[in-house]
C-alpha cells in the first residue's frame, strides 16, 4: 500500500515535469514573438518597434538569452513560485491568473455539477422507461441540443432571453461602475450575469453524462445480482439507487476528472459569446499575442487542475468502489 | 447509523463539489470588494474636485471595451491603438491632432531655428497635473530624457533627439539630430509624465501604482476592472483646457457590438456594411462614415522572385485585379479601392494625379508578353517556357482570407497560378518581415500619419516586409529631400512626385482602404470627432468642445 503510493506520487512529479517542459518550448517553437507587431485587424493602429525598442523589451524579458538558459532560469523562478512577468499586460501572471481563475472554475463548476445532475436525472427516467416515448424524447432532445455548437446556443439564448424578454445582461460578469452595499447583493448580480453562460454550458455538456448514465444503468438494470436484490424482496427505491445508481455513477466519476481539461476549453467559446471573464480567452489572447510567460502560467494551472481533478476521481472512486480500496 | 455514513459517502462528491462552489463564489465577491476598496481610494483623493454640479448634467459617452488593454499609462499599456487613445485621455503631448491638423496643447506656441534642428517651445502657464502639482518645463525636460533612456511603447524613434534643455520655467529648447520635417507630428505622440512621480521610478515597467495614472489630460481613471475590460475615466475638474462634453467617459464589457448598440449599453459601434440602412432608417441613430486609412496591400518579393523584378510583371497584377470587385466583396463596399500611389485619397497630401490601373485583364496580358512572358493553355510560362505559380502568404482570418481568394481567381483568369498559404497573424508577420514570402497579403492602419510614412517605408532601408528588394535612386533622393523639406508647399511638390514615382513602379499593390460604419444614438451624444489622420472616434477630442 505504501510502495503503491509512493509511486503514484512519483507518477505525478515525472508527469509535471514533462508537462513543464512541454509548456516551455511549445510557445516558444510557434513561429513570431512578442515585438512583432506589424498587421493588424481593420480598425487597429500600425505599430512596429524600432530595433532599439525591440532590443531592449528582449533583453528586459531576458528573450535574448538561450533557449537551455531561459528555461532554467524558469525552473529556477517557478521553484520560488514566480511565474514571471506578462508581456502583454506588464503584469505579475500570478496575479493575473489569480483574478481569472475564480471565474473559470465558478463557470466551469456549476456547469459541471448543474450537467451531472441534470444528467443523472435525465438518465434515470429514460432508463427506467428505457424504449418509451419518455426515453426516446429524452434521447433524441438532449443529443440535438449537445449538438448545436455552443456559441450558436449562446447567441439564441442571448437573443431570446436578453434582447426580446430582458430578462438577463448582454455581457460581462457584473454591472460596471456599480458598487454594492451588502455582500448578498453582489452575490445576486454575479449570479445575475453567470445564469446564461452557465446554463449554456450545461446544456452543451449534459448529454455526455446522461448517455454515459443511461448505458450504465440499463447494463445495470439487467446484472444477476438486480434479480438478486429483487428476489430478497428489497424495496424497489432501494433496488433503483443503492444497488443501480451506485453502480452506475462509478464510471461518471472518472470522465467527469477527464472532461475538466476539455471544459475549459469549451468555456472560451462561451466567454467569448458572453464577454464573460475567464482563463480560456486569456489564454487564447496569450497564444495569439506569443506572450510566453502567461501562456505558460496557464498551461501549468490547467495541467495542475486536470491532475487534481484526476486526484479526485482516484479517490472518491475509492469510496465508491470497494474492489478498489 | 451505517445508512446516514453511506447516504454521505454517496453524496460526498457532489457536497465537496457544492462546497468548493460556494467558496469559490464568495471568493469572486469578496475579490471583486478589495478592488473596490482600492478604487474607492483613488476616488476620494479626486472626487472633491471632480465632480462640479454642472458637469453632473453632461452625458456619459459609453463604447465597446470588454478587452484588457493594460493601466493607462505610457508604459503600462498594450502596444495597440485603443490603448493608446485611452492613455491620451489621461495624459498630454506638446502638440495634439484635431479634426482638421495639428493644434497647439501642452505648448501654446513654437518657433523651428532656420537649420531645422532646435525647436523653441512656448509652455501654457495655468496647467496643473492631477494631484495639484504646477506642470513647468522640468516636466517636459524630464520626459523626453526619461523616454529616450526607457522606451516606452509607441513607434517614436527617440534617436532623432539630440539634447533637451530648460530656458526658464515655461519655455524649453530641443535640440534635434537632424532636420526633420515630420518632428512635430512626431511629437504628437511623446507623452508628457510629472517629474516628481516618474523621477524617483527606475523601472517603468513595473511602476502600475495609482500615481502612475497622474497627468494633465482632460480625464481620470476612476474605475478600472481588468478581467472584464471596463473602464470608466471621468472628468478631471481643474483640467486647463477645453471644456468637457461629458462627465465621463466608460469601456463596458460587449459580447456583440451590434445587440449591445441595439440594447443601449453602448452609444457608439462600428456597424458592418449589411446592416447601415437598417440604422440609417433608424431615426434613433445616426453613421459617420470614417475615412479610408487603413489598407489591404499584396506586397511582392523582389529580391527572390526574378520574374517579379520587371515592373510591367507588377503592373500587370495590377491591371489585373478588380479592386472595385474587391471592395464590393469584401467590404460590401465599405471601402476605397487602393491608390497606386500608396497614399489614401483620404490622406490629406494624396496626390490623385499618378498613373491609375483600371481593371483590364487584356492590357496585363499585353504587358506580360511584352517582357516575354507567355500563356499556354491557361498557364504562365516564364522567359524558359517553364510555368510560373507564386504561393501567396496571408492570415487565415477573415477579411485577408476572402481577399487572398478573389485575388487568386482574378489571377487565375489570365494564366498566373497561385496557391494560398495561409497561418495565423504573428506566423504570418514573422515570414512577412523576415522576406520570406513570394506574394504577401498583409493589412494594417496608420495610413493617415504625416506622408513621411512614405520614406519610412519605401526608401532604401524601409520598414521590414517593406524592404524586399525594390529600390529607385530618384525616390530615395526625393524622401530625402521632403525629410529636411520645412517649406510646407515645396514639401508638398517633392511629395506628389514621389506618389508618382510609386504608381509607376508599384512597389507592391495597394488593394483597397476599408472606411467602415459607426452608428451612434445622437440623443445621447453626438460631439464624435474624428481627426484628421485617423479613423477611430475614442479620442480625447471627441469629448471636449471644439475650441482649440
Amino acid at each position: 500500500m505504501f510502495a503503491t503510493r509512493r509511486f503514484r506520487l512519483l507518477d505525478y512529479l515525472v508527469t509535471i515535469v514533462v508537462i513543464l517542459t512541454i509548456n516551455f518550448m511549445v510557445p516558444r517553437l510557434m513561429p513570431g514573438d512578442p515585438f512583432l507587431l506589424v498587421s493588424a485587424e481593420a480598425g487597429e493602429e500600425f505599430a512596429v518597434l524600432s530595433e532599439r525598442q525591440r532590443e531592449y523589451f528582449m533583453s528586459y524579458y531576458g528573450l535574448d538569452k538561450p533557449l537551455h538558459q531561459q528555461y532554467l532560469i524558469y525552473l529556477q523562478s517557478l521553484a520560488r513560485g514566480d511565474l514571471g512577468h506578462s508581456i502583454q499586460y506588464r503584469e505579475e501572471v500570478t496575479v493575473i491568473i489569480a483574478r481569472a481563475l475564480p471565474w473559470t472554475i465558478f463557470l466551469v463548476l456549476s456547469a459541471t455539477l448543474l450537467s451531472t445532475l441534470l444528467g443523472i436525472i435525465f438518465a434515470v427516467i429514460s432508463a427506467w422507461h428505457r424504449g418509451k416515448t419518455r426515453d426516446n424524447l429524452l434521447l433524441v432532445g438532449l443529443v440535438s441540443i449537445s449538438e448545436i455548437p455552443g456559441f450558436l446556443l449562446g447567441l439564441s439564448f442571448l437573443l431570446l432571453f436578453s434582447v426580446y424578454l430582458g430578462w438577463f445582461p448582454l455581457a460581462g460578469a457584473s454591472t460596471p461602475f456599480v458598487r454594492f452595499d451588502s455582500l448578498l447583493g453582489k452575490l445576486i448580480d454575479i449570479i445575475h450575469y453567470a445564469f446564461l453562460p452557465i446554463i449554456v454550458l450545461t446544456l452543451s455538456r449534459v448529454s455526455g453524462s446522461y448517455l454515459l448514465v443511461r448505458n450504465t444503468l440499463i447494463l445495470v438494470l439487467t446484472k444477476d445480482y438486480m434479480k438478486t436484490a429483487r428476489a430478497k424482496g428489497l424495496p424497489e427505491r432501494v433496488i433503483r439507487y443503492r444497488h443501480a445508481m451506485r453502480n452506475a455513477l462509478l464510471p461518471l466519476v472518472n470522465r467527469i476528472a477527464l472532461q475538466f481539461g476539455g471544459l475549459v476549453g469549451g468555456a472560451v467559446l462561451i466567454e467569448n459569446v458572453f464577454a464573460y471573464p475567464g482563463l480560456g480567452s486569456l489564454m487564447a489572447g496569450a497564444a495569439l499575442a506569443r506572450d510566453y510567460n502567461l501562456l505558460q502560467g496557464i498551461l501549468l494551472v490547467l495541467a495542475v487542475g486536470v491532475l487534481l481533478a484526476n486526484f479526485m476521481a482516484d479517490l472518491v472512486s475509492r469510496r465508491l468502489d470497494p474492489r478498489i480500496r | 447509523m451505517l445508512s446516514i455514513k453511506k447516504t454521505w459517502y454517496r453524496y460526498s462528491f457532489l457536497v465537496i463539489l457544492l462546497i468548493m462552489g460556494m467558496l469559490l463564489l464568495f471568493s469572486i465577491t469578496a475579490c471583486n470588494g478589495n478592488v473596490n476598496t482600492e478604487e474607492e481610494a483613488r476616488e476620494t483623493g479626486q472626487e472633491q474636485q471632480n465632480t462640479g454640479q454642472d458637469e453632473l448634467e453632461k452625458p456619459v459617452a459609453r463604447l465597446a471595451g470588454g478587452e484588457d488593454w493594460g493601466l493607462p499609462n505610457p508604459y503600462a499599456r498594450n502596444p495597440r491603438g485603443p490603448a493608446e487613445r485611452k492613455v491620451g485621455l489621461i495624459f498630454d503631448t506638446l502638440v495634439e491632432r484635431a479634426a482638421d491638423g495639428m493644434v497647439p496643447w501642452l505648448a501654446e506656441d513654437w518657433a523651428i531655428s532656420d537649420d531645422g534642428k532646435t525647436y523653441t517651445f512656448y509652455l501654457r502657464r495655468d496647467v496643473k497635473w492631477h494631484d495639484g502639482v504646477e506642470f513647468t518645463s522640468d516636466d517636459v525636460v524630464f520626459s523626453i530624457n526619461y523616454q529616450s533612456e526607457h522606451p516606452p511603447v509607441s513607434t517614436m524613434d527617440y534617436s532623432i533627439f539630440d539634447r533637451v534643455e530648460k530656458v526658464d520655467d515655461y519655455t524649453v529648447r530641443l535640440y534635434t539630430t537632424e532636420p526633420s520635417a515630420p518632428f512635430l507630428y512626431e511629437m504628437t505622440s511623446i507623452y508628457m509624465l510629472p517629474e516628481h512621480i516618474w523621477g524617483n521610478v527606475d523601472d517603468p515597467l513595473q511602476f502600475t501604482d495609482d500615481d502612475s495614472l497622474i497627468g494633465t489630460g482632460p480625464f481620470t481613471l476612476e474605475s478600472y476592472n481588468r478581467e472584464q475590460g471596463s473602464y470608466r475615466f471621468i472628468a478631471a475638474a481643474d483640467f486647463w483646457g477645453p471644456e468637457h462634453r461629458v462627465q465621463a467617459v466608460e469601456f463596458v464589457p460587449v459580447g456583440d457590438e451590434i445587440l449591445a448598440l441595439r440594447q443601449g449599453d453602448i452609444h457608439i459601434g462600428s456597424v458592418p456594411a449589411d446592416l447601415v440602412e437598417q440604422f440609417e432608417s433608424d431615426p434613433e441613430f445616426s453613421i459617420i462614415e470614417p475615412p479610408g486609412l487603413w489598407s489591404m496591400r499584396l506586397h511582392f518579393n523582389l529580391r527572390d522572385i526574378p520574374v517579379l523584378q520587371q515592373k510591367e510583371v507588377r503592373q500587370a497584377f495590377a491591371y489585373a485585379i478588380d479592386q472595385d470587385d474587391l471592395v464590393n466583396k469584401v467590404l460590401r463596399g465599405a471601402g476605397v479601392p487602393g491608390n497606386p500611389g500608396m497614399l489614401p485619397p483620404d490622406h490629406i497630401w494624396h496626390n490623385p494625379d499618378v498613373p491609375q490601373y483600371e481593371y483590364d485583364p487584356e492590357e496585363a496580358l499585353r504587358l506580360l508578353e511584352r517582357v516575354g512572358l507567355e500563356i499556354a493553355e491557361g498557364k504562365l510560362l516564364d522567359q524558359n517556357g517553364q510555368p510560373v505559380t507564386f504561393d501567396l502568404l496571408t492570415s487565415g482570418e477573415g477579411d485577408y482570407a476572402r481577399t487572398a481568394e478573389l485575388v487568386k481567381n482574378y489571377l487565375e483568369e489570365i494564366g498566373i497560378q497561385i496557391n494560398i498559404q495561409s497561418g495565423d497573424r504573428l506566423t504570418v508577420d514573422e515570414s512577412w518581415t523576415e522576406g520570406n514570402f513570394e506574394l504577401n497579403i498583409n493589412g494594417h492602419g496608420g495610413w493617415g500619419r504625416d506622408a513621411d510614412v512614405l520614406r519610412q517605408n519605401f526608401a532604401a532601408g524601409g520598414s521590414p516586409g517593406y524592404n524586399t528588394g525594390w529600390a529607385n535612386q530618384e525616390f530615395d533622393r526625393l524622401a530625402l529631400e521632403q525629410f529636411s523639406m520645412f517649406n510646407e508647399d515645396e514639401r508638398r511638390a517633392i511629395i506628389d512626385g514621389m506618389q508618382v514615382i510609386l504608381a509607376d513602379e508599384l512597389p507592391l499593390l495597394m488593394l483597397y482602404y476599408t472606411t467602415g460604419y459607426y452608428a451612434y444614438r445622437h440623443d445621447v451624444y453626438d460631439g464624435w470627432v474624428l481627426l484628421y489622420d485617423h479613423h477611430t472616434i475614442d479620442n480625447k477630442v471627441s469629448f471636449l468642445v471644439e475650441e482649440y
